[in-house]
């Protein structure tokens, strides 16, 4: 019933659209991506990570500026989308805050027959966040996966709910601690369930914000919040906290962050992707990585990553 | 001639498949949401498979022994394939191992509380230990730092039994002589069944996905099967029910998408989601509601023609006001002005229908004594309104200083109440604000289309005009203002933009006041992208999605079915 | 008393406040969006402050005034924005954005500061270097407060004027130079600066792609309901679709799009016509085309609705007459009727135009995106690239509230945006309200 439905549906739309799509059809020949040549023209589509959107959109004009060509269209809103849409081709480049999941490989190469290339592009630190006015400096892991946790999972622990419990005064250690953090598209999510929580589940109580802009701005706004976001979105009506480690070593989290590309092993990357993660990994794009508050990966392993692109090739 | 009549034809088939396609439209929405839906809902099944096909390279693979095998003394040996190990007497004595680097360190030892037990085996990928004991009873623990925590307990068939083996992280087999049984330890569901030959069994192996399972009764007899459970998370039942998931000390009802996570199956229950929806829209309603409905009335019942036309209009047009916008306020600026103020919110709450109260006592009084007929007063109301606001302004920080010493959050959080920024009050207001044109417009429309010939017959017996409101308008009318209501409520139900941005996504159970939700529709817009397709979080989603898709249908209906209702009864007064 | 309360006194005090408290609040909303938003473009004075007693002054921009309430004492903090950074590394507080405490800032005002901002919409405030009030061909000579002034090349300069300097008239010539720069420039600095046109292009695009889609479907229907349906069930049944459809929720309407229209449709769509650019997608990806087509299956019940009112409100007689004179139904219809309903169609479109501008949940899974920096209508063949995803201001709204880097950038650029939305709605709602009203006293006439 609903086959018969949705292909009559179908002939309908073909029958309505049909001066479009050969209109597109005529078009997207005469605008052909080359490979080798320096002509680059044509769509190339990015989906996935909101903490590297800053930097993806730097690089992108950059490129633009390079190719006139070239269309760079980039959609963030969150690492687990760029897996998804890698794996249903619906983006031609993946950037995650998070390195792919075991499960998300697994879809990937179902669909492909092939891994996933994944390239490191930049390095950054997250940092915990309070309300300017606390009276907090110091937190240590433990206290924060039993902030954050609904089950301790890495070291048993008791429960935190209220600043009291971690030495602040009253007043403010009367109240409930406001828990605040991505939400669960987020490589940021992602990377915390995993690093600081052990794989264990998020309390219901974090508030999942839907970007790290919102995380500082609640926090900046609530006095009895606490959140994790970058660092490079710290602003001035927010106190970023000391990380510590269970002995009091000082430390901090950081993660890597990647742009993962459908590469065929014998075809190849895309003559366009080829030259986008050139430029990525280039002097000048690292810099880049490093005004946006990012850090940049050790010029050695750049090295080694160039060439390893340029094993996939595409000749032709 | 002929062309003529044909084109009238032509334009009537035209124009009558267009009607058509709009109902097409219409069920196709359904139909496709229900059919993407469907395989959530298809049982496990175990099928046969050829063996030419199955070329799939078998990872694991357990041989069985004979019957009554390890009741041996010897101790028994578990592990999960990747870093927890278990060491397990004959007597229920344990020893639990977690791999650090290279060497297996012991993290617990004890006795299990089970005098004896048949058969026992860790679950593939997971911390979960399971144990039959005797009676056909399957124990199921995890470790969690240094205890064991139990999870709920499971029926075996009332027959001999062979074996345990591991399937999923989260299901395993039971092996019997003639039988295969499948079970799922999260829920305790038994999910499939295979009748067996009754030669006994040797080997048992699995592929890496664990689709297909391969069974070897000799050297040259065996038989490949397929395994089907697509939606290992909805299957048994966790939408609805609470589960107790491994690492957790107790069942609940759970939202939370993994999809950076492996090792866990997805907590899908729709419960938190589906109580946000109903909180959220609930206390708009609460907020919206009365101020929607008393605002109505007096625009179609008190105001002059001109000023109700304009109101009418203005109303309208705030119906299309952009919820982005009111979710990005509510969010930044109501939420922490009400934390800064909520003592006023509460004054205000109480003293400006006080202010009213006594306003409108006093000025009846005084007309009276004047020997004046009582007529409703416009600058003397909208004064009394402006000081009562402004003496809840005074009079606020006053009595918090003077009742909560100087702070009411403070002393809630003394009382155990926890005042949290993104709550349902906030929600309450900005939703309320959406929803207040919808419930107005439809309100308005059907009060005043009210035949005048009824309302003038009252007012002519000498009745107030608020007593022939109140006694002959109001319950003619009564069907449409339950259709407005409900429209509001569905409006309500469905607005997402406000709930993304304003009530920080907290999958909680419970209608407190000062605590946040989430709902479906936040959850289906900032989960849709990442949801990966054919997965079960996708199609619970779509489930999601139906959900909202069906209230809202049965909600719309009802609003149909009451406005022609009141058409009729118009046309019959 | 007694009287007072059985005349129902209260209640009317009641219902007439409710109705003011309703249009207060709205009044209210309105009016905070638009003095805020109006207020971001109003050039601030700049101040001098000091981080410490030795440091050297810095010029900066007044933002707002903050207290916190910090153990009982309120504690008043001015918020204060330095500028961007030209070099990040020496600065040890973070962001462009500070707090400081009275003390900190000098009570002086000097004349020479200067607002400038460049072409990458980086902005600085500094003293200027020299006399000539205008930059020199070399550029301007900044002094930022560091150890030497900086020069600033004339190329890069977009605007930059001395605020401090400024009259109300001048200020207000600058304040519409910058809405104007606003509208029509592309947003740079990661959309903390510069200006929204392609989200307003976006959103138009978007929208007049959904009319073309919406309007035929929307104007047969209702012919269909008003003209040609008999009274049957199944009318009955189409009507309470119409009903239901423009009940369904949004961002249901936007998870049927991504899953069907994308999955399905657009899948199928690039098995057939573009296999060879497999797997890269073309139309199985969220875009315009299928965001227009979402939106007018959201804003079809609108359209429908509208029509068929219009169609009611002409006088049955001049059908009748019609067919006297021998017109067939059709001729009647398309001649006699449809041309008068004319206003009544387009008051629908324009309303379902004015609500598809709003949505944004549906757009968030069928196409919008943050950064389209090529518009979807452009001078390269077929010129509308319907598979493009393109920018919408409500999204944009969203997306810079939530999403920009700095938080505090994007606080007073969020009422601007909204702004600009409000108003595009309002003014579509508008001129479909005037064109109904002229259509209801038209036929009044008549009547």
């Amino acid at each position: 019933m609903n086959q018969r439905i949705e292909s009559r549906l179908h002939a309908f739309f073909l029958a309505a659209g049909l001066w479009f799509v050969v209109l597109q059809a005529f078009g997207d020949e005469a605008i052909a991506v080359f490979a080798g040549s320096e002509r680059l023209a044509g769509n190339l589509t990015s989906t996935g990570s909101d903490s590297l959107n800053s930097l993806m959109q730097a690089w992108s004009l950059l490129f633009m500026q390079q190719h006139p060509e070239l269309n760079v269209q980039i959609h963030a809103s969150g690492s687990a989308t760029a897996a998804v849409a890698l794996t249903e081709s619906t983006a031609n480049l993946g950037p995650m805050s998070r390195p792919m999941t075991q499960t998300e490989r697994q879809r990937f190469e179902k669909m492909h027959g092939y891994p996933p290339l994944e390239i490191p592009v930049a390095l950054e630190t997250l940092a915990v966040y309070v309300h300017r006015t606390n009276p907090l400096n110091v937190i240590n892991m433990n206290e924060l996966e039993t902030l954050f946790s609904a089950e301790p999972q890495c070291q048993p622990a008791g429960r935190i709910t209220r600043w009291a419990e971690l030495g602040v005064a009253s007043p403010l250690g009367q109240r409930r601690i406001s828990l605040y953090g991505r939400n669960s598209a987020s490589g940021t999510y992602g990377f915390l369930k995993q690093q600081l929580l052990c794989h264990g589940d998020f309390k219901p109580e974090v508030h999942e914000l839907p970007g790290a802009a919102a995380v500082i701005q609640a926090v900046a706004l609530a006095e009895n919040g606490i959140g994790i976001a970058g660092t490079r979105h710290q602003s001035a009506a927010v106190k970023a906290l000391q990380l510590q480690q269970q002995d009091q070593q000082p430390m901090t989290l950081q993660r890597t962050l990647y742009i993962y590309l459908n590469a065929h092993p014998v075809i190849g990357l895309g003559a366009a992707e080829l030259a986008f993660m050139r430029l990525v990994l280039s002097e000048t794009g690292q810099q880049l990585v490093e005004q946006h508050g990012f850090e940049a990966i050790p010029p050695e392993i750049r090295a080694g990553l160039l060439q390893h692109l340029s094993g996939t090739v595409h000749v032709d | 001639m002929w062309t003529r009549k044909s084109r009238d034809c032509i334009s009537r088939v035209a124009v009558t498949l267009v009607g058509y396609s709009v109902l097409l439209a219409f069920a196709l929405i359904f139909i496709f949401l229900l059919w993407q839906v469907w395989p959530l809902f298809q049982p496990a099944k175990i099928s046969v498979q050829s063996l030419e096909s199955a070329s799939v390279t078998m990872v694991d693979s357990y041989s069985v022994q004979s019957t009554n095998g390890h009741t041996a003394t010897h101790p028994l040996m578990l592990d999960n394939g990747l870093d927890e190990r278990v060491q397990l007497q004959a007597d229920g004595y344990f020893q639990w191992y977690l791999r650090v680097g290279d060497d297996w360190q012991l993290q617990m030892q004890g006795h299990l509380g089970l005098a004896s037990w048949q058969a026992a085996t860790m679950l593939s990928g997971s911390r979960t230990l399971l144990v039959a004991d005797k009676n056909a009873q399957v124990y199921s623990w995890f470790r969690l730092h240094q205890e064991l925590i139990v999870r709920p307990r499971i029926t075996l068939r009332q027959m001999e039994l062979q074996a345990l083996i591991p399937v999923s992280a989260d299901s395993f087999f039971s092996l019997h002589p003639g039988q295969l049984d499948w079970y799922h330890v999260t829920t305790g569901k038994h999910l499939a069944e295979l009748q067996l030959p009754d030669t006994p069994l040797q080997q048992l192996q699995l592929s890496e996905d664990r689709q297909l399972m391969r069974l070897h009764w000799g050297p040259d007899h065996s038989q490949a099967y397929q395994l089907q459970w697509q939606h290992p998370a909805v299957a048994g039942g966790q939408l609805w029910s609470a589960v107790h998931y491994e690492g957790r000390r107790e069942a609940a009802y759970v939202w939370q998408t993994a999809a950076a996570a492996d090792d866990s199956n997805p907590r899908l229950s729709l419960i938190p989601l589906t109580s946000g929806t109903l909180k959220a829209a609930g206390y708009a309603m609460l907020f919206a509601t009365p101020l929607a409905i008393l605002a109505a009335v007096f625009t179609a019942f008190y105001l002059p023609e001109r000023w109700r036309y304009r109101t009418r209009a203005t109303m309208e047009m705030l119906e299309s006001m952009p919820t982005v916008i009111l979710g990005f306020i509510a969010a930044f600026l109501l939420a922490p002005w009400l934390e800064q103020q909520l003592m006023l919110f509460f004054v205000l709450l109480v003293l400006v229908p006080t202010v009213l109260v006594l306003c409108s006592a006093l000025w009846f009084h005084w007309r009276q004594r004047q020997q004046q007929q009582a007529e409703q007063p416009g600058a003397v109301l909208v004064l009394s309104l402006v000081a009562g606001i402004l003496t809840a302004f005074m009079l606020a920080p006053a009595l918090e200083h003077a009742w909560f010493d100087d702070s009411l959050l403070l002393w809630l959080a003394g009382q155990g109440i926890d005042y949290q920024q993104r709550n349902a009050l906030i929600i309450g207001m900005a939703m309320g604000l959406a929803v207040i044109p919808s419930i107005f417009s439809l309100t308005e429309e059907v009060v005043s289309q009210v035949p005048a010939s009824l309302t003038q017959g009252v007012l002519a017996l000498g009745a107030s005009r608020w007593q022939t409101l109140s006694s002959m308008v109001l319950p003619v009318a009564a069907p449409g203002i339950l259709a407005a209501v409900l429209l509001g409520l569905g409006r309500a139900l469905g607005e997402t933009m406000i709930l993304i941005m304003a009530t920080g996504n907290t999958p909680l159970l419970g209608f407190d006041p000062f605590e946040g939700m989430r709902t479906l529709t936040a959850s289906l817009a900032l989960e849709m992208p990442e949801a990966a397709v054919g997965s079960s979080h996708l199609k619970v989603l779509l489930l999601a999605a139906l959900l909202l898709l069906v209230l809202t249908f049965l909600i719309n209906t009802l609003v149909s079915l009451l406005r022609q209702r009141i058409r009729q009864r118009y046309l019959q007064l | 008393m007694r009287q007072w309360w059985q005349q129902g006194s209260p209640w009317v005090w009641f219902s007439a406040s409710a109705l003011l408290v309703c249009l207060g609040l709205f009044m209210a909303l309105l009016g905070l969006i638009a003095v805020k938003g109006m207020h971001h473009f109003w050039p601030a004075p700049l101040v001098q402050f000091q981080l410490t007693e030795q440091s050297r002054p810095q010029l900066g921009r007044l933002v707002r005034s903050v207290s916190d309430r910090a153990e009982r004492k309120d504690r008043a903090y001015r918020l204060v924005d330095r500028g961007d950074l030209i070099v990040d590394a020496s600065s040890q507080l973070p962001g462009r954005y500070l707090l400081l405490e009275a003390h900190q800032l000098l009570s002086d005002r000097p004349k020479q500061a200067v607002w400038v901002q460049l072409q990458d919409g980086r902005t600085f405030y500094g003293k200027q270097v020299g006399q000539e009030t205008a930059p020199s061909d070399a550029g301007l000579w900044l002094d930022l407060g560091m150890a030497a002034p900086v020069l600033i090349s004339a190329v890069e300069i977009r605007a930059y004027w001395l605020p401090n300097q400024l009259s109300f008239r001048q200020k207000g010539a600058v304040f519409w130079q910058e809405w104007r720069y606003f509208l029509t420039a592309s947003p740079s600095q990661n959309q903390s600066a510069g200006g929204i046109f392609p989200a307003i292009f976006g959103t138009l695009v978007m929208v007049l792609l959904m009319a073309v889609l919406v309007t035929p479907f929307g104007i047969l229907a209702a012919i269909y309901l008003h003209e040609y349906a008999p009274k049957n069930w199944l009318t009955q049944l189409i009507r309470t679709s119409v009903y239901n459809l423009a009940g369904i929720p949004s961002v249901v309407m936007g998870v049927f799009g991504l899953a069907f229209f994308v999955y399905v449709l657009g899948g199928s769509l690039d098995r057939l016509f573009y296999a060879d650019q497999l797997p890269a997608p073309t139309f199985g990806t969220p875009g315009l085309f299928w965001a227009a087509l979402t939106l007018a299956l959201l804003t079809l019940p609108v359209v429908i609705v509208a029509t068929e009112e219009g169609l009611s409100r002409l006088p049955q007689a001049q059908r009748l007459a019609s067919f006297a004179l021998g017109a067939t139904q059709a001729e009647t219809i398309w001649k006699v009727v449809a041309p008068q309903a004319a206003p009544a169609m387009l008051t629908g479109l324009i309303l379902a135009i004015a609500r598809a501008a709003g949505e944004v949940a549906p757009l968030m899974l069928v196409g919008v995106v943050k950064s389209a920096p090529q518009l979807p209508v452009d001078t390269q063949f077929p010129f509308i690239h319907l598979e493009r995803k393109f920018m919408h201001l409500g999204y944009h709204l969203y997306d810079v509230g939530f999403q920009s880097p700095d938080a505090e950038v994007a606080m007073s650029l969020v009422y601007a945006i909204g702004l600009v939305l409000l108003t595009l709605i309002l003014l579509l709602n508008l001129s479909a309200f005037f064109l109904r009203q002229r259509l209801r006293r038209k036929y009044r006439l008549i009547d």
